[in-house]
């Protein structure tokens, strides 16, 4: 599946960058080497598990070349139309360029090679862009649970407690934290990432603890399927 | 919360509704009288609680009733730009006035005081027009699997094999059939409500057996 953004900025300019949600993990191209702040071992965030040996190159980072390159030129809080088609809709917003920058990547990186922010790969096929914190929370705990109706229909063992879910959220932002520090550090080297090194970009899913936002989200949930839970 | 949908027709034509998510039971004496068909005891729906003395108009035919003469004039296959307005985004479709009406019924049914239909309030707050088959199971049954959590956080006992939510399909399948069946008496009264008749609107409760139709979205979880 593609998902297709667009950003139009106020001078008639336009960017457009394809997600294939399918794509297979990011590798460097031997014939064109990536640059070095793409490298694994720059700046890797303190839970990858990936190693060196087998992954040179960060898979988000390799992801993102295209995204930063594009944008060299473009402040954070320019003023911005995106636009993103999906199979089924089109999604408008006008925003700043920080705004949809941070919707992109949270599908790139959700869909890519990354063995933690993959965890979330199931919810980029029902990618909701501008997701508010508490739109962010009902998609990753829906996803959570239904993975787990289905372990526990094929006999497994289900995390029914979200206690997964409660590591998933402490590994997300720590990637957040530390991929923002390869950003930044990168940006010494590559100007061109100076457009989304503020973009705290899993914010959304990440700002507070998953108990916390899951005390917000239950009132919504107060009346839902009354009569079906009794 | 307001949505907004706007449908702009092909003739230029344009026409909008504001749908308020916290509207509640109609007003019991409105300024013009409703239409007949609204009456609660006109082909009410077989396994509606509401009782006439208390609830004299079902409050989805008054919700509809407001709507449907707009429609009156416009054919559902004409084309047409939908566009849906939320405070966090505008979502846009270019397709028939009929699966735009889809969208924006489904949402009113939701949100309605129907007591059935709007135990799926909670997720008009995850409004997503012009949900696929697919997306619409994914909010419904993760919706049902986020309640179960928070059953099972205050001591109940949860349903996690979804034997609950298959009991309020057949009720959400019951009223889909019976309301149909009060639009079509109405309509040979009242020509305005022939655009949406036509409609099959709670789309949601066409599906049969959620756990079948899970299955589908059951590679999308594997190996994650």
């Amino acid at each position: 599946m593609n998902v297709e953004y667009t950003f139009t900025m106020s001078d008639g300019r336009s960017h457009r960058f394809t997600v294939n949600v399918d794509r297979p993990c990011a590798k460097a191209d031997p014939a064109n080497p990536p640059p070095g702040w793409t490298a694994l071992d720059f700046h890797k965030c303190r839970n990858c598990p990936l190693r060196p040996e087998t992954h040179p190159h960060c898979p988000v980072a390799l992801d993102l070349q295209e995204i930063t390159a594009r944008f060299q030129a473009v402040h954070a809080l320019d003023s911005v139309t995106v636009e993103v088609r999906t199979p089924e809709r089109t999604y408008i917003k006008y925003c700043d360029v920080q705004t949809g920058l941070r919707a992109l990547l949270g599908l790139v990186m959700a869909s890519s090679g990354c063995p933690i922010t993959s965890r979330l790969k199931a919810l980029s096929y029902y990618h909701l862009p501008f997701a508010n914190a508490e739109e962010t929370l009902f998609r990753a705990v829906a996803a959570h649970l239904l993975q787990q109706y289905f372990v526990q229909k094929a006999g497994g063992q289900p995390d029914l407690e979200l206690k997964r879910l409660r590591e998933l959220y402490e590994d997300l932002r720590m990637v957040n934290t530390d991929f923002e520090a390869r950003l930044r550090a990168a940006n010494h080297q590559d100007s061109n990432l100076a457009a989304i090194i503020a973009l705290n970009f899993l914010s959304a899913a990440v700002s507070c603890s998953l108990d916390e936002a899951l005390a917000r989200l239950r009132p919504r949930f107060a009346t839902v399927f009354e009569s079906a839970s009794s | 919360m307001i949505i907004t949908y706007t449908f702009t027709l092909q003739s230029g034509e344009v026409h909008q509704f504001d749908v308020h998510l916290e509207r509640g039971m109609p007003p019991l004496e409105p300024p013009q009288p409703y239409a007949p068909w609204t009456r609660l005891e006109f082909q009410q729906c077989y396994n509606c609680p509401l009782k006439k003395e208390r609830h004299p108009y079902c409050p989805t035919a008054v919700d509809l009733e407001q709507i449907a003469h707009r429609f009156s004039s416009i054919k559902s296959f004409e084309k047409a730009c939908v566009e849906v307005r939320t405070p966090d985004r505008v979502y846009t479709k270019h397709c028939d006035v009929q699966t735009g009406l889809r969208a924006l019924l489904g949402l009113i049914m939701a949100t309605s005081a129907c007591p059935i239909s709007s135990q799926l309030k909670g997720l008009a707050h995850f409004h997503l027009p012009f949900a696929s088959i697919e997306e619409t199971l994914f909010r419904v049954v993760g919706a049902y699997l986020i309640k179960q959590y928070f059953v099972q956080q205050s001591g109940g006992t949860p349903d996690w094999n979804l034997s609950g939510l298959d009991r309020y399909y057949r009720d959400l399948q019951e009223l889909n059939a019976c309301f149909k069946g009060r639009l079509d008496a109405a309509s040979d009264k009242d020509a305005n409500l022939n655009a949406i008749c036509s409609l099959n609107f709670l789309s949601i409760a066409v599906a049969s057996g959620v756990e079948d139709q899970l299955d589908r979205l059951k590679p999308r979880f594997e190996g994650t």
